[in-house]
């Protein structure tokens, strides 16, 4: 158990260590690759086959026992991120090994990818809010050595911005960070908690939550912070924007709801301000996409607004609400992330990701037409599809807490989604190409980009028709959210040296 | 019901290789899936018709309440029959129709796929599984109206009704979601109706539903896109927009009548729109020039006759509601279906361009005229029935059914000079002038509408069988209550036969003088010009415009924007986050240790120092200035006591020297001209000062009061006989919180990585092969030899003394990073290669690998990750602490190493 | 000592905003450094000041009045994690004035809102 629940570190990093040793044979460096990103899956998926039983998993590295020593926790929410993590990150191996004359399929990339997941994975188990920081850090060096991958003008241009912006977030949470030590005395979350909800913290410290929880939207690129997002996403390699459009807010949205749930349990003021700012997150990112007219700035602008609906399910704090937040994450990382390298694969066969120069996919390249319809339709929420259930239990959850405004808006934002998904489908896939049959590419080594895609869309459907599994797991998942007692029994119960 | 629902789906699934293989004779197989599905449901007739109700229920996402049941009843039955009968011809005829097509599969696919969506639609009882199909129905609409996919129209008309039905879509799903919480039950069988009528959320819930049923049966004012729809190939119009989709919405307020129905609202606002939607429907009708239009439009007439009989909830109106619903999908299947055959055989759908036909095409010309008869509403076909019901349910309502009644006479007068259009326009009278030579369609083509056709004469004729096996049952579910049924050709002299016979005789003069009634609807030219379609195409634009106004303001692609309005926001949240923390005062903190010169003093320098990187113009004074503030950094924390903190703080400060002035001395001397402009300047002061205030703030107020806790004690008194270090900050590094340390070096490692790819690009310098010409003396490299020698060294002793004394694995790389730099620069980096052996990745690797090892051998025993595990050979503890401590100096070494290797080699 | 402290670390914060805020990218580095700086004094400074010795113990226990070593750990780790950044930040400064030129940051970010260029066309059409 000790074992297991460090291996979504361990695996990882083992990984990134052989491939670097290995990095003068491309081949080894891939296959190495390959197998380290399944077996962070299956330690994911055991992770989840063990935390669906109801028990949360605590453990100290070290040995020291909670304020002192690190934890590591897995409850049913964080099992999931990791599974999903390492489905994302197969997925985007096996993509990346897809013929692409991009000069950032080199060497570097799949140690940069085992380095990224060791962070994200790091951030999804850790119970310490300094080594919270520790592992945004990793993911955040990560993201920044990805996205340059490659390098040229333009590439180095999106990560200028998002490197200065990224970082001034990730200063503010150190900041907090240590704010919140100096005033309550304690980085560990689970103690944390219990502070919090005996009443024993001063103002301050509420303060420096606030500022944290400024940090996180930032990484969760809410409104109104979300800015560098849309202005880097589009320039990176096909592989590594998906893999940061499935994963990267997600890991803010993930730290937003855990440092929400355990500290703020009861709805409160900042809930109220959570519930417009998610309002204002699913509306102007949708109205951004709607603006775009190329294929991965119109899906940046949805991740934003997407994030507002996972939001929307933190801010309403009931349990239905959670639970649809967890749902969204859950549907959200597979769909995201297809549909990124989806708009690379149809690029690659229209030579262009902008709509006006792209034409021709659907008498072309019928599969592909498939391949877009099941995550464009899941993300404007069509059922039976994935995304219709995560829509459909936030929607529901706001009802029924008379959150009329923000039921509202989930649906109209929906229904820009739609015409968003309708705009790529008419533009790139119905429209004959611009150029004639002369701007059609060869699909010629895509066959393991085509692998990735499809099962990452199978994932989408298997979700969606068989919702009832996936639903149960994630309301039990915010039963877990929502009653923070047990995670924090879990912690304390722990004791170490 | 469900195993009807998956054997069309099955056959949906093997559409397109089937049609690939044998082309329009897959047509012939995949029909006999729907013929399937709609022979079993007529042997459910004896059942339903005696009153029965079949239920089948599969369980979908249990928590939610959500299941795929499934119910049988009139209504729905009479729906399922419809849609599978029909359904059976709509594959026989587009198998002819688009023989040629090379997507044939690809439309055999969509087709099926719709009809199982609308079935399960009509079969579903649960509210949520109901939704779902209907959101199905629109997906498989678009891909049907945009399947001449290369017409920019088709794509238009697609989009166009995806999202008007789409947007009522979601619309109908906030309102089923209060009605399953209003009415108690996620069934619409369950659903208790006084209770939803007298909750406070009723007009809600009624204009929700109201609003997804309008848009979806092409209600005004969201009928444009039902037209515009006409753009599909006309199996699909024949099939979709006259008896099947557009009828959902139809179907869902029938079904929703005795839950919702009843109230005085439901009634006002279903008869106003309906005859609303009927009159506009008509009007627009007869303008028309295409004869598919004239159909399309003639559609949202019998659309909106439809929303108003339900209106009416009278005996009479229900009775004409199923009626017509079913004589309308007759008639209207066989007039579309005719008229694609027309379109096939002549190449032209305009009215003006037809006549006389009836020579060429006599089966179609018999079958359109059943048909035609029967949209007229001329006895005895099933027409006449529905329309005699529809006089007899409006005129029950007393006056406000006599006004109705009087739009309904217009309105019906109207249709039946469309079938005229339809009929004698086309089929009789002069010879028309056809781009092709007209020929007989084949018997795929016209047994659809023939069929139909003969249908709504023998249900006319012999109305009581209808009455048996159909109307009754499903009139019994629409009303929820008892209604009696018997249907009748002649009733006597009743208000409705004189209402029946204006009509007639008003159609007739309306078909008469069709040209000038034209004109004369041409000259209200401001109604025209604000057509649906010019205010939708407004909207768009308006919607787009309104978005790029929004996008602009996020992708400017202004760094100094973007970091404005972050820290403006960062501040704001932060600001809040102290107001509601705290109410509105601050607290000075009264708990503080005394006043440190020293460190007042590194404070000093810190701010000065970067006060001068701030405003300094030139590069070597930024970089001074810049180490100075560094340096009064570290000179706080040796004085506040913190020696490993401050040594760190200096090694750094010294390797960001040598990187700046490394990557300086390439850069172009170029200043930038110019300074920002001071309005620019006020705001970004601004900015800063508010973001400085608000974080001082918060120290201030962190810093109040005492810290609380006893961990910092813990640490101390523990250090030594739990971590066998008498450095306590070491011991936590490398112990108690070496998963921090073990994610720091991660990111050294990684920086290191992504730093060396950036600075190692560019044309490669002689900095490869040479040292650099600062170190160009003999005697100097002569120097230098040893000092590196002897910086390695320290490195090492800081390295071991670490655990106990300051220093430790990042000092000791750090050390013994500079040692190397200066190899490097005095014997050029191949040679400092060769020297190190060990490929700087390789070590940053290792080093990775020995820390982590470190953890891993804890767990091997069963302990967490990284418990430390000592040994005592001759008294000297030695412990995988130490061990890891080494991987952090491994790590450190390699990747500031790869770093500078790389940036030297690319150096001049 | 901790409000002496606190006050410098807001200047340090707005002195790197600004700095943040000019022109040209060297100084934009250069303010994440000094930003970095003034957090790093934070969370030093929000594990108070008040020790008179130095976190180093002995057999008979650790002196009275010893500094907080938790902060200080916390601290070294950011520091290094800080400098790590830095590099790359100065790598990023770097390859963008070899690409770009010495120019206005602005006009640099600029590039990335520019529209998709087309791909390159493949090197050769494989039959696979």
């Amino acid at each position: 158990m000790n074992t297991l629940i460090v291996s979504p570190l361990l695996i990882p990093l083992a990984t990134l260590v052989l491939t670097l040793l290995a990095r003068r044979i491309p081949r080894a460096v891939s296959a190495l690759s390959l197998a380290g990103a399944l077996a962070l899956t299956a330690a994911g998926l055991a992770l989840v086959v063990i935390a669906a039983q109801g028990q949360i998993l605590a453990v100290q590295a070290g040995g020291w026992a909670a304020p002192y020593g690190i934890t590591l926790v897995i409850d049913r929410l964080s099992a999931a991120m990791v599974a999903i993590t390492g489905i994302v990150g197969t997925a985007t191996i096996v993509f990346a090994m897809a013929r692409d004359e991009d000069p950032a399929r080199g060497r570097d990339f799949h140690p940069l990818v085992h380095g990224l997941l060791v962070g994200v994975c790091g951030a999804f188990i850790t119970g310490d809010v300094f080594n919270l920081y520790v592992w945004f850090e990793v993911l955040l060096v990560g993201s920044f050595a990805l996205l340059v991958l490659g390098g040229g003008k333009r590439r180095l241009a999106g990560t200028v911005v998002y490197v200065v912006l990224n970082l001034v977030a990730t200063m503010m949470f150190l900041l907090a960070a240590g704010m919140l030590y100096g005033a309550s005395g304690s980085l560990n979350m689970a103690l944390l908690a219990q502070a919090f909800a005996a009443d024993e913290v001063p103002a301050s410290a509420h303060a420096a939550v606030v500022l944290m929880l400024t940090a996180f939207s930032i990484k969760a690129a809410l409104f109104p912070v979300f800015g560098w997002l849309p202005a880097s996403y589009h320039v990176a390699w096909t592989p590594v924007s998906a893999l940061f459009a499935g994963l990267l807010t997600k890991v803010g949205v993930y730290a937003l709801i855990r440092i929400v749930t355990l500290l703020w349990p009861d709805a409160g003021v900042a809930h109220e301000v959570l519930l417009w700012v998610a309002c204002a997150t699913m509306l102007i990112g949708v109205l951004g996409a709607a603006a775009q007219v190329e294929v991965r700035r119109i899906l940046s602008f949805h991740i934003v607004s997407q994030v507002g609906y996972m939001i929307l399910g933190l801010a309403l704090a009931t349990p239905l609400a959670l639970a649809g937040a967890v749902f969204y994450l859950i549907h959200h990382i597979v769909v995201k992330a297809n549909l990124f390298f989806i708009g690379g694969i149809a690029a690659r066969l229209t030579g262009s990701e902008r709509l006006a120069a792209m034409g021709g996919l659907y008498a072309r390249a019928p599969w592909l037409a498939v391949l877009f319809a099941i995550p464009a339709l899941s993300l404007a929420g069509i059922p039976p599809l994935s995304g219709f259930w995560a829509k459909f239990v936030l929607v529901k959850a706001s009802l029924d807490a008379s959150a009329w405004i923000a039921a509202a808006v989930a649906l109209v934002t929906g229904i820009f989604t739609l015409l968003s998904m309708s705009k790529i489908w008419n533009e790139a896939f119905l429209k004959p190409h611009p150029a004639g049959r002369a701007g059609e590419r060869s699909a010629a080594g895509m066959r393991p980009a085509v692998w990735a895609v499809s099962a990452l869309a199978a994932m989408t459907v298997a979700i969606g028709l068989g919702a009832g599994p996936v639903m149960d797991y994630a309301i039990a998942a915010a039963d877990q959210l929502g009653a923070p007692a047990g995670y924090i029994a879990a912690v304390t119960a722990n004791g170490g040296r | 019901m469900l195993a009807s629902i998956g054997l069309i789906a099955l056959a949906m699934l093997i559409a397109p290789p089937l049609a690939c293989r044998m082309d329009q004779r897959a047509g012939w197989l995949l029909a006999l899936a729907p013929l399937a599905a709609f022979v079993h449901f007529l042997t459910q007739m004896p059942v339903v018709a005696s009153g029965g109700v079949i239920t089948s229920s599969l369980a979908w996402v249990p928590a939610l309440g959500v299941e795929l049941s499934f119910r049988l009843d009139g209504l729905s039955l009479l729906f399922a029959l419809l849609i599978t009968g029909i359904g059976t011809l709509i594959v026989l005829y587009a198998g002819a129709y688009l023989s040629e097509h090379r997507h044939l599969g690809r439309f055999y696919a969509y087709l099926l796929a719709f009809m199982a969506a609308m079935l399960g639609l009509v079969l579903a009882d649960d509210l949520i599984a109901m939704f779902v199909f209907w959101e199905l129905t629109s997906v498989t609409s678009f891909l049907l109206i945009a399947f001449q996919h290369d017409k920019a129209e088709s794509r238009r008309a697609a989009l166009q009704a995806l999202l008007i039905t789409g947007g009522g879509g979601l619309a109908l799903l906030a309102g089923l979601i209060l009605l399953g919480n209003v009415g108690g039950s996620w069934q619409f069988s369950g659903l208790s109706p006084q209770v939803i009528a007298d909750h406070a959320l009723y007009p809600a819930i009624l204009t929700l539903v109201l609003i997804g049923a309008f848009t979806k049966s092409a209600q005004v004012p969201f009928h444009l896109w039902l037209p515009n729809a006409m753009a599909a190939p006309t199996p699909v119009s024949a099939y979709l927009h006259s008896a099947t989709m557009v009828k959902a919405g139809v179907y869902l307020l029938a079904r929703l009548n005795p839950a919702l129905g009843g109230s005085t609202s439901w009634s006002t606002i279903l008869i106003t729109v309906g005859a609303a939607t009927a009159l506009v429907g008509a009007v627009l009708a007869i303008r028309q020039t295409d004869l598919k239009r004239v159909l399309a439009y003639t559609t949202v007439v019998v659309l909106g006759q439809l929303t108003m009989l339900l209106g009416t909830n009278t005996h009479y109106g229900l009775q004409a509601f199923a009626i017509y619903l079913v004589a309308h999908a007759f008639y209207k299947a066989a007039l579309f279906m005719a008229v694609g055959a027309v379109d096939h055989a002549t190449g032209t759908r305009q009215i003006s361009q037809l006549g006389g036909l009836m020579r060429h095409m006599p089966l179609t010309g018999v079958a359109v005229a059943l048909a035609a008869f029967s949209n007229a509403g001329l006895p005895p076909f099933f027409g006449f029935i529905a329309k005699e019901f529809k006089y007899a349910g409006l005129i029950e309502l007393g006056l406000a059914g006599w006004i109705t009644t009087a739009v309904m006479i217009l309105t019906n007068a109207l249709l039946l000079a469309a079938a005229g259009l339809v009929f004698v326009r086309t089929f009789l009278g002069k010879e028309g002038r056809y781009p092709r030579a007209p020929h007989e369609v084949g018997i795929a083509m016209w047994i659809g509408p023939m069929l139909l056709a003969v249908g709504g004469f023998v249900f006319g004729a012999f109305n009581n069988l209808a009455e048996l096996w159909l109307i009754d049952a499903a009139v019994q579910a629409v009303s929820g209550a008892t209604v009696p049924v018997n249907l009748y050709l002649w009733g006597g002299f009743t208000p409705a036969l004189l209402a029946s016979l204006l009509t007639v005789a008003l159609g007739v003069f309306f078909y008469l003088q069709r040209t000038r009634l034209r004109r004369r609807l041409s000259l209200w030219r401001v109604l025209w010009r604000v057509s649906g379609d010019m205010i939708w195409d407004r909207l768009l634009k308006r919607v787009f415009a309104f978005a790029t106004r929004i996008a602009d303001r996020f992708q400017h692609g202004s760094l100094r924007q973007h970091i404005s309005w972050l820290v403006l926001a960062i501040a704001g949240f932060a600001l809040i986050g102290v107001v509601a923390s705290t109410g509105d005062e601050l607290v000075w903190p009264d708990v503080t240790s005394p006043v440190n010169v020293a460190a007042l003093l590194g404070c000093l320098l810190a701010v000065a120092g970067a006060t001068g990187a701030a405003v300094m113009p030139g590069r070597v004074a930024l970089v001074a200035t810049l180490g100075a503030s560094g340096l009064g950094l570290a000179m706080v924390f040796l004085a506040s006591r913190a020696p490993d903190v401050a040594i760190t703080q200096l090694m750094v400060e010294t390797l960001t020297v040598i990187f700046l002035a490394l990557v300086l001395r390439r850069l172009p001397p170029t200043k930038l001209v110019g300074s920002r402009k001071p309005a620019a300047k006020r705001f970004h002061a601004v900015i800063a000062i508010i973001i400085g205030t608000v974080v001082s703030a918060m120290m201030l107020m962190t810093v109040s009061q005492p810290l609380p806790g006893d961990i910092a004690q813990w640490y101390l008194d523990n250090s030594l006989p739990g971590g066998k270090g008498a450095n306590v900050v070491n011991v936590i590094l490398v112990d108690f919180r070496a998963l921090d340390t073990l994610g720091e070096i991660l990111v050294v490692g990684l920086a290191g990585l992504a730093a060396a790819t950036l600075l190692g690009a560019g044309k490669p310098g002689k900095g490869a092969s040479e040292g650099s010409s600062d170190f160009g003396s003999v005697l100097l490299r002569q120097g230098i030899l040893p000092l590196s020698a002897l910086l390695a060294l320290i490195s090492l002793v800081l390295l071991w003394r670490g655990h106990n004394l300051p220093g430790g694995g990042f000092i000791g790389g750090l050390v013994a990073a500079c040692a190397a730099v200066l190899l490097a620069l005095a014997f050029g980096v191949n040679r400092a290669r060769a020297v190190l052996r060990v490929p700087p990745v390789a070590m940053l690797a290792i080093g990775l690998a020995l820390a982590a090892g470190a953890g891993v051998i804890g767990l091997l025993q069963g302990q967490p990750f990284l418990t430390g595990n000592w040994i005592f050979p001759a008294g000297l503890p030695l412990g995988t602490p130490l061990l890891f401590d080494v991987g952090v100096f491994l790590t450190v070494l390699g990747a500031v190493l790869h770093m500078l290797l790389c940036l030297l080699e690319r150096e001049a | 000592m901790e409000i002496i402290l606190s006050i410098t670390v807001g200047l340090l914060v707005a002195i790197g905003i600004w700095m943040m805020l000019d022109r040209g990218l060297l100084r934009v580095v250069l303010g994440v450094v000094v930003l970095g700086n003034g957090v790093n004094l934070a969370v030093f400074t929000a594990g108070r000041v008040d020790g008179r010795a130095a976190a180093f113990v002995t057999e008979a226990g650790a002196p009275a009045l010893a500094t907080n070593p938790l902060p200080q750990a916390l601290v070294l780790t950011a520091i290094v994690i800080g400098f790590a950044l830095f590099v790359f930040a100065l790598a990023v400064l770097k390859r963008s004035w070899e690409l770009h030129g010495n120019v206005e940051t602005d006009r640099i970010t600029a590039v990335a809102e520019e529209p998709a260029p087309d791909l390159p066309a493949p090197a050769r059409e494989d039959k696979a």
